[in-house]
């Protein structure tokens, strides 16, 4: 079932947790700014890149039509953490707890937004993570870590999110 | 501006400074608060715009996450705006996202849901809707309400501050103009002061100063220059004045002697309108009481005057026929042809002569109705023998046309019955002996044989001759009816029943039970009824009802009647037939006058001649195709009715001497016959000396006279009448009975006040006589 971000405040019956996730995603694309934009602003893709098990089915099927900023979205299963170069956003599923440390130390120092919904990932240093609260998706921002990744993120997001430091 | 008239000179000034500067503050304040107004709108609306921007892109984020909450804690910042009512923001789909109201704002505020950008101002309240975009794409709606206390603040100070520059102004002007104005008006009563003294003090040497060389300064010259004049004339005046005196003496002497004149003259005219006024009045009084009926017209034949007889006869008021042509007034026709004629007012005012109508003429009222009337019109001559107008003199003569006409028709019978009574006597006479020999011829020859036969056919002839000579007779004089005390009730009833019974039309009587007892001869009041009945029945061919009706009534001399005043029974016998013609009636009750083949004619003429002698009255009402009624009105009478006795007739065996006494032989010897044959002694005196003398002589003998019979009239010798007084006053016990071929002798009639015992009317069947000579010697008074 394909659902449009447009279409999810319209819908009646309460999307999915993936679902929702997979809007986030898409929505976080539009306020975070990469630093060296060049790839991204001329008109290549957004690769969103999913690191373990999926767990979002046909979530993020939507995505195929939109495009921010003329920008296309596509996204990626990968395998390991070795093929991530070309991956704007790394959603790492719980699936990869074991090997957290491990990715986020390949991830170091190359401007990827990485996403996770696992408890502790911003912790260890993920930039941004979903919990729920109170049946609503909600997300924390580890500053440290976006610092490092040389991103930025809309202030108008940082209001929305639980900040973890260190 | 009659505020201004006043008013000082100095208060005119003031005002006027006064309102035209209060105008002129007052509106330009009045175009500066709207400007103002509009101003601070504009910018209570921008500031709400800037304020609505900030937030919605502040919540952009908010909502992409589709965090309320946090939408809110932003909404919240509204806080620090006090006169922000509420604001609401909408998503994409129109709920409510996220919401802000003040604390003073009851319940959940939803707005009036998302629209496009724009904003209301409301009567207390500014409304906006601002779109929230992100990344090019409207994600939500963002509703601001906002109270507009400060607009009205705003507006309540500065209508404050204009008020108090307003008031500042005008005591800075009254200050202002109460300083200025005396440059004006210091002159202005400079010159009033000298005017005032100058009038009061009458003192023309005054001179008022001058202050300026405006226009004020003008007037106070113009005033000197007038004062000088003012004093040289004053001194002409003087001396013109002295002259006048002079002649006004002479002029008041004239006017005087006019005046006493005039006074004379006055006196004079006065008594001329009294007299005149009392004239006026003696003629409405005399016109008012006047019986005829007066109208007066000017010249030209219109109506002046009218008195209240003429307003009757009219049906005109004189109010409404004033001015109006007498030939509409006064509407005549001719009675003779009905041809339209008119009053010859004209001819008379032209002719000066007066014309009396030889005939009677019928006014037409105003409501259309018809009267008989004679006429006359005179001219009208005022003081110098010059025709002034016309009077027209009308008398109603409906009632004396109809007692005229009732005189006429009575000395029109009356005169044919002398005729007729003549001729019938002779006749009678004739009769008498005729219808007794044949009835002692009859006694001659057996019943069976055939001369019998032809003898009873010659007496029935006889008879009916007789009959016919009767009804003459009493319709020539009518036969003084023989009376008595009778109730026309059961009378009428019966011989209308008897008249009508066999014929196809019904009787209807309204005869009261308490009607008044009449002195009648039954006998011709029954043949009376009898001939109207016939009558009514005889027009009605095709069957009707004929009704009845009597009742009391009392005549008086206005009912126009024939008749002395006095209680009568009036009695109305009316049918239903064809009625009868105009031109018929004046003859209706004359002898031989018939419209019917079989009739006689004689039938109405003795109805007539009957109720006549019964000092009665008949009259009648017809209308062709409606019906005719006969009114008959006879006398009450104040006697009671005694019971009645009925003879019994049957012919007797009779003995006794008779004295028969009559001028005619013929008579005589039939009358001899028939006694003889009756089986009486029978002797015969041609005249009462005669008869007293063979009277004396019986008496004297043993064989008296048991009976005299004398005719009532004896031409050249004693009649019945005297004869029976002298008879009397020789034998108060005398029996006698009249015969007479008048039946309507008086003495006929009251044969008893006479001295009769008995009376007959020639000519007479043998029966008739036997009869009557058997009750009288049968009386109970000779049976001892």
């Amino acid at each position: 079932m394909a659902i449009r971000p447009s279409d999810i405040y319209a819908q009646e019956s309460k999307p999915g947790e993936y679902e929702v996730k997979a809007v986030f995603l898409y929505n976080f694309v539009k306020f975070v700014e990469w630093p060296d934009d060049k790839d991204t602003r001329t008109g290549r893709i957004v690769n969103i890149c999913i690191l373990g098990e999926d767990p979002f089915g046909n979530a993020f099927d939507f995505i195929q039509d939109e495009t921010i900023d003329n920008r296309k979205l596509a996204v990626k299963r990968v395998r390991t953490h070795h093929h991530i170069d070309d991956c704007q956003v790394l959603f790492i599923s719980s699936s990869e707890k074991e090997n957290i440390t491990h990715i986020l130390r390949t991830v170091k120092g190359s401007n990827i937004l990485t996403v996770g919904d696992t408890d502790g990932f911003a912790q260890k240093g993920v930039i941004i993570n979903f919990y729920i609260e109170q049946n609503k998706v909600r997300f924390e921002i580890n500053l440290d870590s976006l610092r490092r990744s040389g991103l930025s993120v809309s202030s108008k997001v940082m209001h929305l999110a639980k900040i973890i430091q260190g | 501006m009659n505020l201004f008239q006043h008013i000082s000179l100095k208060q005119k000034l003031t005002l006027v400074i006064m309102l035209i500067t209060g105008i002129a503050l007052f509106f330009s304040s009045a175009l500066l608060i709207p400007y103002e107004m509009n101003t601070f709108q504009r910018s209570l609306i921008n500031n709400l715009q800037v304020q609505a921007e900030i937030l919605g892109s502040n919540s952009t984020a908010a909502i992409t996450f589709k965090d309320g909450k946090t939408a809110e804690e932003i909404l919240s910042a509204l806080k620090s705006s006090p006169n922000i009512v509420a604001a609401v923001m909408y998503s994409k789909d129109g709920s409510v996202f996220a919401r802000y109201q003040r604390n003073d704002v009851k319940g959940d505020f939803s707005g009036p849901g998302p629209q496009e950008d724009s904003h209301y101002l409301g009567y207390d309240h500014l409304d906006l809707f601002h779109s929230i975009t992100f990344e090019g794409k409207k994600i939500g709606t963002l509703f601001i309400r906002s109270d507009v206390r400060e607009l009205y603040m705003r507006l309540m100070w500065f209508a404050g501050a204009i008020f108090v520059i307003m008031v500042l102004s005008l005591l800075l002007s009254l200050l202002l103009s109460s300083k200025m104005q005396e440059a004006i008006t210091t002159p202005v009563l400079d010159l009033i002061n000298v005017m005032n003294t100058i009038s009061r003090d009458k003192d023309y040497s005054l001179r008022a100063s001058v202050h300026s060389h405006d226009e004020i300064g003008t007037l106070s010259d113009g005033f000197n220059d007038m004062l000088s004049q003012i004093q040289s004339r004053d001194s002409e005046l003087e001396r013109h004045r002295k002259s006048l005196e002079r002649m006004v003496a002479e002029r008041t002497d004239d006017l005087n002697r006019s005046n006493r004149q005039l006074q004379e003259e006055l006196a004079t005219r006065k008594r001329a309108e009294e007299a005149l006024s009392l004239e006026k009045e003696q003629l409405a009084v005399t016109l008012r009481s006047i019986a005829d009926g007066v109208i007066t017209s000017d010249t030209d034949g219109k109506v002046v005057l009218m008195n209240s007889v003429a307003e009757i006869l009219t049906g005109w008021t004189l109010k409404e026929a004033e001015g109006k042509p007498v030939s509409d007034v006064f509407i005549v026709m001719h009675e003779r042809n009905r041809e339209a004629c008119e009053a010859p007012v004209k001819e008379v005012i032209k002719s000066g002569e007066l014309v009396e109508c030889k005939d009677y003429v019928i006014l037409t009222d105003r409501q259309g109705k018809e009267r008989i009337i004679s006429a006359s019109v005179a001219p009208m001559s005022g003081k110098d023998e010059h025709i002034i107008g016309a009077v027209i003199a009308f008398q109603d003569m409906s009632v004396k046309k109809q007692m005229e006409e009732d005189i006429l028709r009575a000395q029109k019978l009356e005169s044919i019955g002398v005729l007729a009574g003549g001729l019938a006597h002779d006749f009678n006479n004739l009769l008498t002996a005729i219808l007794g020999n044949v009835s002692l011829a009859k006694l001659l020859v057996s019943p069976e044989d055939k001369i019998s036969q032809r003898l009873t056919a010659a007496e029935n002839a006889s008879l009916r001759a007789r009959d016919l000579t009767l009804q003459l007779l009493t319709f020539s004089k009518g036969g003084a009816p023989i009376r008595k005390a009778t109730s026309m009730g059961a009378l009428i009833r019966d011989s209308v029943s008897f008249a009508s019974s066999g014929s196809n039309v019904s009787c209807e009587f309204a005869i009261p039970d308490d009607l008044w007892v009449v002195d009648i001869d039954e006998g011709q009041m029954s043949q009376v009824i009898h001939n109207l009945i016939i009558n009514a029945e005889q027009a009605m061919p095709g069957g009707g009802t004929i009704t009845v009706s009597c009742r009391n009534t009392t005549v008086s001399q206005d009912d126009g009647l024939p008749l002395k005043n006095g209680n009568y029974i009036l009695i109305s016998i009316s049918d239903q037939g064809q009625g009868i013609s105009p031109k018929y009636l004046p003859k209706i009750f004359d002898p031989y006058f018939t419209t019917k083949e079989t009739g006689r004619g004689l039938g109405l003429a003795m109805v007539y001649s009957i109720i006549r002698n019964h000092e009665g009255h008949i009259t009648l009402e017809s209308q062709i195709g409606v019906g005719t009624t006969f009114k008959i009105y006879l006398p009450a009478s104040g006697s009671i009715i005694s019971g009645d006795n009925i003879a019994e007739k049957q012919l007797h065996a009779a003995r006794g001497k008779i004295l028969v006494m009559d001028d005619e032989a013929i008579v005589r010897e039939s009358m001899l016959e028939i006694l003889n044959f009756a089986g009486y002694e029978v002797e015969c005196a041609k005249e009462g000396t005669e008869a007293i003398e063979a009277y004396v002589k019986a008496k004297a003998s043993d064989k008296p006279f048991d009976l005299v019979i004398m005719d009532l009239t004896i031409p050249g010798g004693m009649g019945g009448k005297e004869a029976i007084e002298r008879l009397k006053k020789i034998d108060p016990e005398i029996k006698a009975i009249v015969s007479s071929g008048y039946s309507n002798d008086p003495v006929m009639a009251n044969f008893r006040a006479y001295g009769f015992e008995g009376a007959v009317s020639k000519p007479y069947k043998v029966a008739e006589i036997v009869d009557t000579l058997y009750k009288v010697t049968q009386r109970p008074d000779d049976q001892d």
